[in-house]
């Protein structure tokens, strides 16, 4: 009788402990599920941004994905100030995105597209590297289009 | 006394199965290789971008402002053998992309290997200390600027895993 009792204590407590490890596993796992969802979001994000006729270059030799025009952008940003404009927003909530110019950057500058973070504490960054042309001036510097998603 | 020491085997038993069963089913969790589908969209989009924007952007010549692309070096340096923007194209070509990959890939801690090659294999540039037969890597970056009838000049980006 007590060596039956003795092993129904110890198999207790072994199943206790696989319960409790494999709880925090499974609690760590969906962490990393979340944190996947946010990135691929922001992926997402990322690509449509890069994909919007309302900022690509025309001319004739920069037309292409990987190029912002800085007019087209700063109206696109008039644009998105109105908050009345729900397809941008329902699309870009909790995002922010700008046209930031590394090299070549001489009367360029770096636009901002929108803001449509709120008051998040933690954020992440996702990178597309991007020419940004000043069709007035006929010249293109480097650099990138950051987006910030605040959670 | 044969009995219970029947109910104690299988006592055992019982707790042997249930614990490899436990183990079989976090080894199977835990041994699965995530596929980050994120990590890849953004190698493979980063490579192609980079180049996409470098070919049109504008060089920063050392005095001044200056018409000529990045583009129009490589035509420079592979094809006409000229000089652009007041000194000579491959010092400006080298200066240019020198500075476009620390501030941008290198600043980020991405490995990389990027080449400036035409079809005779005559390397115009290269940078970047990703070893592309070794080491892991998405699909390049790469684009074809045909300088006919001349020669072809590939410019290829390859982002390695970190």
């Amino acid at each position: 009788m007590m060596e039956i009792v003795v092993v129904m204590i110890v198999f207790f407590i072994m199943l206790s402990m696989g319960i409790i490890f494999f709880t925090q596993y499974a609690q760590g796992e969906a962490n990393k599920a979340v944190t996947e969802v946010d990135r691929a979001n922001m992926a997402e994000t990322a690509k449509i941004v890069s994909s919007l006729p309302e900022l690509h270059c025309s001319l004739a030799n920069d037309q292409g994905l990987a190029c912002i025009d800085t007019l087209k952008a700063k109206e696109f940003a008039l644009l998105l100030d109105d908050k009345e404009r729900l397809h941008y927003s329902n699309l870009f909530y909790g995002f922010k995105a700008e046209a930031d110019c590394i090299y070549s950057c001489d009367g360029i500058g770096s636009p901002q597209l929108f803001d449509y973070t709120g008051a998040g504490t933690s954020s992440q960054r996702f990178y597309i590297p991007s020419a940004i042309c000043d069709p007035e001036l006929k010249r293109c510097g480097y650099g990138e289009v950051v987006i910030t998603q605040t959670r | 006394m044969i009995r219970k020491a029947q109910f104690e085997a299988m006592g055992l038993a019982v707790v042997v199965v249930l614990i490899s069963l436990g183990m079989f089913i976090l080894l199977f969790f835990s041994l699965r290789s995530p596929t980050d589908f994120v990590n890849r969209y953004y190698y493979e989009e980063l490579g192609q971008n980079t180049i996409e924007a470098v070919l049109i952007s504008n060089v920063e010549p050392p005095t001044g402002t200056c018409q000529s692309t990045f583009s129009d070096l490589i035509q420079d340096v592979a094809v006409r053998h000229t000089d652009s923007c007041g000194a000579p194209s491959a010092e400006l070509l080298q200066a240019g992309l020198d500075k476009v990959l620390t501030a941008t890939l290198e600043q980020k801690g991405l490995r990389y290997k990027f080449t400036i090659v035409d079809a005779d294999n005559t390397k115009y540039y290269e940078r970047g200390a990703c070893d592309i037969t070794k080491e892991q890597h998405d699909t390049p970056g790469m684009e074809s600027l045909p300088f006919f009838p001349v020669t072809i000049v590939n410019v290829t980006l390859y982002v390695c895993s970190s």
